[in-house]
């Protein structure tokens, strides 16, 4: 009945974190491929390459193509239980960014609606206070989230903070051990058959590769996708920084915590790693040169260039853009290889036969792009005007345009607390009411269903709430000594 | 903080549906004034409903089984299509999955590849209420997540004119008022065109500041006053009528589910409950009249007639916006979907919880948010859009060629989101991805198989266990299924036990 013939060939082009996990990823998924992996000179634009940030989805894919957590941590990988954001509300008090539930069903309604009304009615604590891992990472402590529902230390998630070359390294390893060896090699061009298809890759030395299927790695640039056509939708109006300053400082101690500072140029970040701590800037280039950069970031070593946006149709016959060569974003989620390993996912999961139908490519194409959409939305949200205005670049956004779906969604928000629906968002809920009310932006309306249930009664909870939170972290060893105990443990 | 005056425009299943979730849910933020007139009478033929029911009966706080016996309500494991896709052809669409992942890949790509050698029983052979069903057996779902005993969900058969009663005693109970009376005229605001109020046949004027439309197809508030436009989906749903006729329910097991069977010139139900038969007839009128449709159903019940054949008529599609100014439409006032997946019900109590979520509270202070408006206008028509397609799906996946209705649907063009659909299923058994909304992946396997849309191919990674293993490891989940069916209690003796429990 397999009328139609599958694919047995794949050619990978770029050997970069993102070229790597596709290769693995389909070959996992599909033993009996022929896959070969270009390995092109590295593009320093290629952000998803380059970045440490991820988000808790990492474990899924690892868990797929059969890495596990221990092997991460000896590749240098440390956990991020949350992201500090200072400067950032326009009072400058800082807050943290996590993942999970805060506060649980403690009456009718959803607890932020709960967590307004007190604030409405009077003290209460700040948001991510009810938040476990905010309050542990605030505390630089981290443990894993216990599976038993009833442990406060528990419905949360946590990311992986990599370090992109030594993770390059371990994935290579485990390339190499299914059977995976990149060659080095140039792209030089393709020959396309009358279908549209392309047939042949061509490179410098005068190679000439042939696949079913093609996935190009290689960065923004992307030319072997863009041989087919250019199509790209520019995000730059919404996400208005196109310039990163990376580079890195000594090592400090080891924490679950990130740090994101907002500056007069933009915004900076922090992420210690085990051996040195990772930073950036992330600015506009019309208000900030380079060298002005360099002044703010002394230990700025590298500058990339970027423009946000996504590929109009990253899968077109025969040619799939994943990475950088698909969507283009700054890291201020970090969402970048979460992006792209989802697309991996996503296409394994619609694989199409060697005809590579179009039904199959517009179902893919569609949900990647209200994926991306959504991240998009999820970004710009950070620089609302309830937030910082100091500083020429926090005046600019705060004049900046925003997509209909942000628009709405913020509309909704600022309104009764609520967030519509959207197919395939990457942030769920809590994210969003974390950083909605983190940035300080509180609904007009109380929720009539929280606001039945007695204010007294709710306000000595969520005191409790508080206190039991504040009070996990001093019964938990500071960062580094739990990373020590689990190294002893393997 | 000032209550909003919600006035609700008629009592049927929509209208006390609203009231009751209302003063349930929100009785701090509003007053509820129901408006009904005896003479009008009620649509009420809504009498199978989806499991999303459910979480409305829990959210008001009923009692199930009280519920259950009131309305003489049983379990419904799924529907029973007989010969839609072709004469002689069944498949029963259950409320639950077909087998379980593995290694991240749907079953039903496996069950593809045995089924191309040869090697697989019928896909329902895998489905816990599918397996229940025939042996008219039912159990509350039950087990961790992912036990083959909680792997299928259920709903209700009811008598839908008992459900308004019950609704209404509940409402009333709680706060709602009721007026009996006609609507005799509308005030409008002058000024923005929204309802400040209506009058009353008994002289009567009603003020309010929300006003709920469940006037069912005569649309009072938002088709009559508000005139908003009507988009007509009877290219693609042809049946505009039904003749409806209970009948005494044969000796026997009752079944836990509902029976669709194509007929002619459309199809028709058979829904048991516990006191009797609910028939009817859904046809297209430019293809058979009344009285030969009304002929064929009373030729064709079982049991006796406990009433004479009842007509209703009706058009599939809906109105442009369901929330205009200050008047919202529940149920069939804002649009209507044929009842071959007993969507009815289900579309009001999402509009409903909608509603509730988007509630304008302290409107004479605040007024309606555009925003809340926008936003419950896109949720309706992301559901009627989706069901739209799916119920399309079981006419025009046929290759039924015996009369004119056939024809017609099975040539005609569908919508495009709905002809991609199909097409995805048909090249490789993917299903397009819903997060939310109604029909999920399971509801559209069985129709996209049931009805004869075979995919040419399965996912790849479903090739990769060897064919002997995978052979016996579906034999194993197929006993597994069947003794798991059959290890449950008799359907009617679980309803009569439950019933006992009451009385007693």
């Amino acid at each position: 009945m397999t009328a139609r013939p599958p694919i047995r060939s794949i050619t990978v082009l770029g050997a970069g974190i993102v070229g790597l996990s596709a290769a693995i990823a389909f070959a996992r998924a599909l033993p009996g491929l022929a896959m070969t992996v270009i390995e092109t000179p590295d593009d320093p634009a290629a952000l998803t390459d380059r970045l440490a940030g991820t988000l808790p989805s990492i474990a899924d894919f690892h868990h797929r193509i059969g890495l596990r957590e221990r092997d991460l941590l000896a590749a240098g990988a440390t956990h991020r239980l949350g992201t500090r954001l200072s400067d950032w509300r326009a009072d400058g008090v800082p807050f943290v960014l996590a993942h999970g539930e805060r506060g649980g069903a403690i009456a009718p309604g959803t607890f932020h609606q709960h967590w307004l009304n007190a604030r409405r009615a009077g003290k209460t604590a700040a948001f991510d206070a009810f938040s476990v891992p905010a309050t542990l990472a605030a505390a630089d402590r981290f443990v894993h989230p216990s599976d038993d529902p009833r442990s406060p230390i528990s419905g949360f998630g946590y990311a992986l903070r990599l370090d992109p070359p030594r993770y390059r390294d371990l994935l290579r390893a485990l390339a190499r051990h299914i059977g995976i060896i990149p060659v080095p090699g140039v792209y030089a061009g393709v020959e396309r058959g009358s279908d549209g298809h392309v047939a042949t890759l061509l490179l410098a030395d005068g190679r000439r590769v042939a696949a079913d299927l093609y996935l190009d790695c290689s960065g923004p640039a992307a030319p072997l996708r863009s041989a087919l056509d250019t199509q790209w939708d520019d995000w730059r109006r919404w996400l208005p920084v196109d310039r990163l300053l990376l580079g890195a400082v000594p090592v400090q101690a080891a924490t679950p915590t990130d740090d994101r500072m907002a500056v007069p140029a933009g915004w900076r970040f922090v992420q210690p790693l085990r051996d040195r701590t990772l930073v950036g800037l992330g600015y506009a280039a019309d208000q900030t040169s380079d060298s002005s950069a360099h002044r703010i970031l002394p230990a700025g070593d590298t500058v990339a260039p970027l423009a946000p946006g996504v590929r109009a149709e990253p899968w077109r016959h025969n040619v799939l853009a994943l990475g950088d060569a698909a969507i283009v974003l700054d890291p201020l989620a970090d969402a970048n290889l979460h992006l792209a390993q989802s697309a991996i996912l996503r296409a394994i999961d619609l694989l199409p036969g060697r005809d590579c139908s179009p039904t199959e490519l517009a179902e893919y194409n569609q949900r990647s792009h209200r994926q991306a959409a959504r991240v998009r939305d999820f970004q710009a949200a950070h620089y609302l005007p309830t937030g910082r205005t100091r500083g020429p670049f926090w005046k600019s956004v705060a004049r900046l345009p925003r997509p209909d779906s942000l628009a709405h969604t913020l509309e909704q928000f600022a309104h009764r607390g609520r967030l519509p629906f959207y197919e395939d968002e990457s942030f769920d809920k809590d994210d969003w009411h974390g950083l909605l009310l983190g940035l300080g932006m509180i609904p007009r309306i109380a929720d009539p269903i929280a606001s039945a249930s007695p204010s007294e009664a709710i306000a000595a909870t969520l005191k409790q709430l508080a206190d039991a939170t504040a009070a996990l972290p001093a019964r938990l060893p500071p960062y580094p000594a739990y990373l020590a105990q689990l190294e002893r443990g393997r | 903080m000032g209550k909003t005056r919600v006035v609700v425009v008629g009592g049927g299943t929509a209208g006390w549906m609203t009231a009751a979730a209302l003063v349930r849910v929100l009785p701090a933020a509003c007053s509820v004034h129901l408006v009904e007139s005896a003479e009008i009478g009620i649509v009420g033929v809504g009498e199978a409903t989806l499991p999303h029911i459910r979480a409305f009966v829990e959210r008001l706080g009923l009692d199930e089984a009280d519920f259950m016996r009131a309305t003489h309500a049983t379990f419904k494991l799924g529907i029973d299509f007989r010969d839609f896709g072709a004469i002689g052809d069944s498949y029963i669409h259950p409320f639950g999955s077909f087998g379980r992942p593995l290694d991240d890949v749907g079953f039903h790509h496996y069950w593809l590849r045995l089924a191309a050698a040869g090697r697989a029983e019928p896909i329902s052979e895998y489905s816990v209420a599918v397996a229940a069903a025939k042996r008219h057996r039912f159990a509350i779902p039950d087990g961790a997540p992912d036990d083959l005993a909680a792997s299928f969900g259920y709903a209700y058969q009811f008598d839908a004119t008992l459900f308004g009663p019950y609704l209404r005693r509940f409402a009333e109970a709680h706060g709602a008022r009721r007026t009996e009376a006609r609507i005799v005229s509308v005030d409008r605001d002058p000024l923005n065109g929204d309802v400040r109020g209506l009058r009353l046949d008994s002289g009567e004027a009603i003020e309010g500041d929300l006003f709920v439309d469940c006037s069912g197809f005569r649309s009072l508030l938002l088709g009559d006053a508000m005139a908003e436009p009507w988009e007509d989906w009877s290219r693609w749903l042809p049946c505009d009528r039904a003749v409806a006729m209970p009948c005494t329910s044969p000796d026997g097991p009752i079944e836990p589910y509902t029976r669709a069977t194509a007929k002619p010139a459309g199809w028709q139900w058979r829904i048991p409950l516990q006191h009797r038969v609910g028939n009817g007839y859904v046809y297209s009128s430019a293809h058979i009249v009344d009285q030969a449709a009304a002929d064929a159903l009373v030729a064709s019940v079982e049991g006796t007639p406990l009433a004479d054949p009842r007509v209703l008529k009706f058009r599939a599609g809906r109105r442009r916006n369901s929330w205009v100014g200050n008047v919202v439409a529940i149920g069939l006032a804002s649009g209507f979907l044929e009842p071959l997946e007993s969507t009815s019900i289900y579309l009001a109590q999402m509009a409903v919880t909608q509603l509730i979520e988007l509630f304008p509270q302290n409107m004479r202070a605040d007024g309606i948010a555009t925003a809340d408006r926008t936003e419950f206008n896109r949720m309706v028509d992301m559901e009627y859009d989706r069901i739209r397609d799916f119920l399309i799906l079981h006419y025009h996946a046929t290759i039924r060629d015996d009369s004119d209705f056939w024809n017609h649907v099975r040539t005609m063009e569908v919508p495009a989101t709905l002809a991609d659909k199909i097409d995805l299923f048909r090249r490789a058994g993917r299903v397009t991805q819903y997060s939310e909304g109604l029909f999920l992946e399971p509801s559209w396997i069985a129709v996209y198989l049931g009805q004869g849309i075979v995919p040419q191919a399965w996912d790849q990674r479903a090739d990769r266990p060897g064919l002997d293993g995978l052979d016996r490891a579906i034999a194993s989940l197929r006993d597994h299924v069947a003794a798991t069916a059959t290890a449950m209690p008799d359907h009617g003796t679980f309803i009569a036990r439950r019933n006992a429990t009451i009385a007693a």
